[in-house]
């Protein structure tokens, strides 16, 4: 590309700086410059006199009619049992009743707890450990869709200072895609993840799954 | 809710136009950009199961993946069902979608990719069945003072355009589509493209260059 064509591209978009306008503009004398000028000024005008084309009025709808569930088709329907309108109807005996369940469930709360399961248990993560060798870096952050790919959020720390960055996380079981952040500009896919998934603009997310709900000690 | 963004929105996806520094009139929707932080919140709603949501962000883009997909297809008719596929392929990926670029980049390269699959598939020159091949519908007359001869000179350098548009070899269609009539960035078309801004520019240049003689040979008598 000659540095005409180039000032020419920036003209058309309207990006010169004062100073490239006027070498733009000594350019101008050159008759052969001048034409090749207002031949694209004038395919440029043509383009943009298209009118757009407007999809149909039920292309959104079409578009959702589409989509699958995301949830699951038992829950939808209990979630819309829960929340059907319906008539109840109601006498002295049945309200007695009820407040009767009532008083005997806020004793049973009161009492101390005999069951053998503890909250602890209950609510068990992994630990898992995210590490990326990057000698240089100043800074790596780590994002995911557990954190909404919040690229400020998660920071890796080098405890060595040899440049290794690493963070350790409490996760529930499931699948989760991630990458890091070096530096906050570049994207960097974990090269030891246990899993791959294109992210649509050519690069591969990483994969990790949680599986064992135990408390234990994952490595990446 | 979505109802009312909905029509909050309704607005970006107008088809007006602005005159441009360079006396040339640039599509002003392109200049709308959508606020990222809200659309990263859609995109929460839509992957915490809430699928309503997600028409916020297809009425916000539909009239430029549309208007995309037609111009690279040639085909408005097969471009509506194209255009609905690259946003359901979008709504599947949502959990690869980082943020990194605004959702429309990432969907115009979907909806791109799938212009190309079906130019492959097809094999043939596109605009088989374009309904504005053969002159514009008496709805579509303009009725803005325009003459019947105006109205006719300029369906018929439409259609030049359009028939030029379509021997345009794909990746230089894509580059005066993206810039030209759907008005983006350079920046940004390098992003949809996966190329550097440099090679937009190049190819910019040439498309225009090839597209004006294509032009003139469809325009000129037979």
């Amino acid at each position: 590309m000659t540095r005409f064509e180039e000032l020419l591209e920036g003209k058309l978009a309207g990006e010169l700086s004062p100073d490239e306008n006027q070498e733009f503009a000594a350019l101008l004398v050159l008759a052969e410059n001048r034409r090749a000028f207002e031949r694209h000024q004038q395919t440029v005008a043509l383009l943009t006199s298209v009118e757009r084309q407007v999809p149909s009025s039920s292309f959104t709808e079409d578009v959702l009619a589409r989509l699958p569930d995301r949830k699951s088709r038992p829950l939808e329907k209990l979630w819309e049992f829960l929340w059907a309108p319906r008539v109840v109807r109601w006498n002295v005996a049945t309200a007695l009743a009820l407040g009767l369940v009532l008083v005997v469930a806020v004793l049973a709360r009161t009492l101390p707890s005999q069951s053998p399961v503890s909250s602890e248990m209950r609510s068990v993560v992994t630990l898992f450990r995210f590490t990326l060798d990057a000698p240089g870096a100043q800074q790596v952050f780590l994002a995911g869709d557990f954190n909404g790919w919040r690229t400020d959020e998660i920071s890796l720390a080098d405890a060595t200072g040899r440049g290794r960055f690493s963070v350790t996380l409490p996760l529930k079981p499931g699948r989760y895609a991630y990458m890091f952040v070096v530096d906050e500009a570049t994207w960097v896919t974990d090269p030891r993840a246990e899993a791959y998934r294109d992210d649509g603009f050519g690069n591969k997310n990483a994969l990790v799954d949680v599986e064992a709900p135990t408390v234990g000690n994952g490595d990446t | 809710m979505v109802v009312e963004a909905l029509r909050c929105n309704s607005t970006v996806s107008g088809a007006s136009k602005e005159q441009g520094s360079t006396g040339c009139e640039v599509p002003s929707h392109a200049r709308l950009e959508s606020d990222p932080v809200d659309e990263q919140a859609i995109i929460a709603r839509c992957l915490a199961g809430e699928g309503r949501a997600y028409a916020v962000l297809v009425e916000r883009h539909k009239v430029l993946v549309h208007d995309l997909v037609s111009r690279m297809l040639g085909d408005s008719v097969e471009a509506e069902d194209i255009a609905q596929d690259a946003f359901v392929k979008a709504y599947l990926s949502l959990r690869d979608f980082r943020g990194e670029s605004r959702f429309s980049t990432w969907v115009c390269r979907i909806a791109l990719n799938r212009c190309k699959d079906v130019l492959r598939k097809r094999g043939r020159a596109p605009w088989a069945r374009s309904r504005r091949e053969d002159g514009p519908e008496p709805a579509e007359v303009a009725d803005d003072g325009e003459t019947p001869v105006d109205s006719l000179e300029r369906c018929e350098r439409e259609a030049a355009l359009h028939r030029a548009l379509a021997r345009l070899p794909v990746k230089y269609r894509e580059v005066i589509v993206l810039r030209h009539i759907e008005g983006m960035e350079f920046h940004e078309i390098g992003r949809v493209l996966g190329i550097a801004v440099g090679a937009v520019k190049v190819r910019a240049f040439r498309a225009r260059e090839m597209l004006r003689s294509l032009v003139q040979s469809e325009e000129a008598p037979r």
